[in-house]
């Protein structure tokens, strides 16, 4: 059986690819010691182009073992992608050490909620000491001038 | 003597405190990567990728190198324990590990397989100082036509490293060429694929890429499948993980038969330590007077894998240092993070370099030994490590690559690429594209691309400077078998199966 969601992604490379061979053209593909600056993308894009459709071929001829992605797989990564992606825009108006709890929590509960009691406490626990390790690792240990948010004035 | 001489200062500088230090940090992440079946080493080598380099070369690479060969030494007690490989490359040793657990005798196994690791790692290593140093000195040679001849060699080696589908393969290999020629052209200083944006124009990182195809997709891929959770645990003493002497004698020659077999398959490319584990298990079956026990808790079906793979684990760094080619996932990721370190791997290495060089392969001796003893010492632990809930570990390995991938270039936009890179390389392991072409495009089409445009200006435009050297004409003939021999099997079988039909 076709995987559409297959289908769809080797349709997406093949559109990548002949995007990147037009680039490439427009680039120069020679130039004064045969090679112009779009030489190689015009190989890496005609690759793409055409592994791509090849992959197209034999999944519509049933010819290539098929991956699919699960829809409840799919909507729950798609939750912890979504959360990392608020993350990131939070961070810097945030902090990032004071956010990290928050987000550690919230995506351990988006992979499996906890039952009892104990296991709320732990995944807070876990969270915040994950933060203080962080912080000690990173900002002090490195030097790593990481966003402080609001915290920084 | 020379490389004697080389090897006891290399041993010597390796003992210093902060590369001892790196290499137990190392080794002890590896044995932990190696117990977590959501966790590869190629992942976990990805994720340190950017916290190494803030460190001398030496540093970073005997910590990423420990984590290297400390999975294969960890993926050997859930396998044993609990009949979960941590590990692929410790698939073979579940085998007849896991019954040997069930029946009561797990420290045995575990004892069998630490000291098995141990043999395999020390035979793979005196054969490592002795045939690297030649092998690098005869590539001095190479000029800039037998390098791009390496480095198209090294990119077919994508039919093999590309999974069963040599089509998908092919299209992870053109993304990745494509992702490594975002920036600036090397030669006109022109714009590609920048889209506008200022962060583009020094090109992606290949930390950026390597821990979101790697580290975030395998993390993803783990969220969807919460499988491998251990339900079973057995009993042992810390007495019993002690080697006994009557098995060591039982089982010499798979012993050595396992690291030889181990050695020559990792240097191969593609090959790796998991294939090795499985020729030397068969070779051991082979040899056994009573082959009708492998399966069963036959402790040399313990013996030859184990050895096996931590040979291979070592051999692999062969190609890696000595020609600069990868020949599996987590050394294309090493080969990136030498890139980071300002290296470049290749012939030359051991010449310009031998203050990194040989430390460093003194690192792989130390560690060799420190394994034996943290492996006994942290056996209870490594099997709890198993029943942390993913639930826990894998916000934790998230939040681990945000603050890795912001600290290579304090920027938050490489945390929105790492997280991109992350989506895709979830999306390509579901639908079965293989991720390490990818790598090997990114890492080593800049390379390529800028070895020939080179060789072009030196030659003022003529190619034929490619084809005039003999070497250069045998690694493109080599090349060419590479990507038709499987092609011709594969034409072969499919007309086969007409055959009959017709």
């Amino acid at each position: 059986m076709v995987s559409r969601s297959e289908v769809a992604f080797s349709l997406g490379l093949l559109v990548l690819g002949v995007w990147i061979v037009a680039q490439a053209l427009a680039y120069g593909v020679f130039g004064p010691n045969i090679t112009g600056a779009g030489f190689f993308p015009l190989i890496a894009g005609a690759l793409l182009a055409l592994s791509s459709a090849g992959t197209l071929v034999r999944q519509v001829r049933g010819r290539t073992e098929s991956g699919r992605l699960e829809a409840a797989e799919t909507l729950r990564i798609g939750g912890v992608v979504a959360l990392t992606a608020l993350f990131l825009v939070l961070v810097e108006r945030v902090g990032l050490v004071l956010l990290t709890p928050f987000y550690v929590a919230v995506v351990a509960y988006l992979i499996e909620w906890p039952t009892t009691l104990r296991g709320h406490a732990t995944v807070w626990a876990t969270a915040i000491g994950f933060a203080i390790v962080a912080y000690l690792v990173f900002d002090l240990g490195l030097n790593v001038p990481l966003p402080d948010g609001f915290l920084g004035g | 003597m020379e490389t004697l001489q080389l090897l006891l200062g290399g041993l010597s500088a390796a003992l210093s405190f902060n590369t001892l230090m790196a290499t137990l940090i190392g080794v002890t992440l590896g044995l932990a990567v190696g117990v977590l079946p959501a966790l590869g080493p190629a992942a976990a080598v990805a994720i340190l990728l950017p916290l190494v380099v803030k460190f001398d070369a030496t540093t970073a690479m005997a910590g990423l190198a420990g984590v290297y060969y400390g999975a294969m030494f960890g993926g050997a007690v859930t396998s044993i324990l609990l009949g979960i490989p941590g590990e692929s490359a410790s698939m073979m040793t579940t085998l007849d590990g896991y019954p040997l657990a069930r029946r009561g005798e797990a420290g045995r196994a575990l004892g069998m397989s630490v000291y098995a690791s141990f043999i395999g790692g020390l035979i793979a290593l005196i054969l490592f100082t002795a045939v690297s140093a030649p092998f690098a000195e005869f590539a001095i040679a190479f000029g800039p036509a037998e390098m791009t001849a390496l480095m198209v060699m090294a990119l077919s080696f994508t039919t093999v490293l590309g999974g069963d589908d040599p089509w998908k393969g092919f299209a992870s290999l053109g993304l990745g060429l494509w992702l490594g020629m975002i920036g600036l052209d090397m030669v006109t200083g022109a714009p590609r694929y920048t889209f506008g944006s200022v962060e583009l124009t020094d090109g992606l990182s290949f930390s950026v890429i390597a821990i979101g195809l790697y580290g975030l997709g395998e993390v993803f891929a783990a969220v969807g499948d919460k499988s491998g959770q251990a339900q079973f645990q057995p009993t042992y003493t810390f007495r019993s993980l002690f080697p006994r002497v009557r098995d060591i004698v039982l089982c010499w020659k798979d012993l050595v038969v396992g690291s030889l077999i181990g050695f020559v398959v990792g240097v191969l490319p593609g090959a790796g330590a998991t294939a090795s584990t499985m020729f030397a298990y068969a070779a051991s079956k082979r040899m056994s007077r009573t082959p009708e026990q492998f399966g069963h808790g036959a402790i040399q079906g313990v013996a030859a894998p184990e050895a096996a793979n931590n040979a291979a684990s070592y051999s692999a760094m062969i190609p890696l240092f000595t020609l600069g080619i990868p020949g599996s996932g987590t050394t294309a990721v090493m080969l990136g993070g030498l890139l980071m370190l300002g290296l470049q791997p290749g012939p030359l290495l051991f010449q310009e370099r031998p203050d990194f060089v040989w430390p460093v392969i003194g690192t792989f001796y130390v560690g060799n030994v420190l394994l034996v003893f943290l492996t006994i010492l942290l056996t209870p632990v490594l099997a709890a490590i198993v029943y942390v809930p993913l639930a826990l570990l894998l916000p934790l390995v998230a939040g681990i690559v945000i603050y890795g991938v912001y600290s290579v270039n304090y920027l938050m936009f490489d945390v929105w690429c790492a997280l991109l890179f992350g989506v895709l390389g979830y999306v390509m392991t579901k639908l079965r594209y293989p991720a390490i072409p990818a790598l090997l495009g990114v890492v080593l089409g800049p390379i390529l691309e800028q070895g020939v445009r080179r060789a072009l200006i030196s030659s003022g435009g003529d190619p034929i400077i490619f084809v005039e050297r003999p070497i250069a004409l045998v690694l493109f003939a080599a090349t060419g078998c590479l990507v038709l021999v499987p092609l011709g099997r594969r034409l072969r079988g499919r007309f086969r199966r007409r055959q009959p039909a017709a």
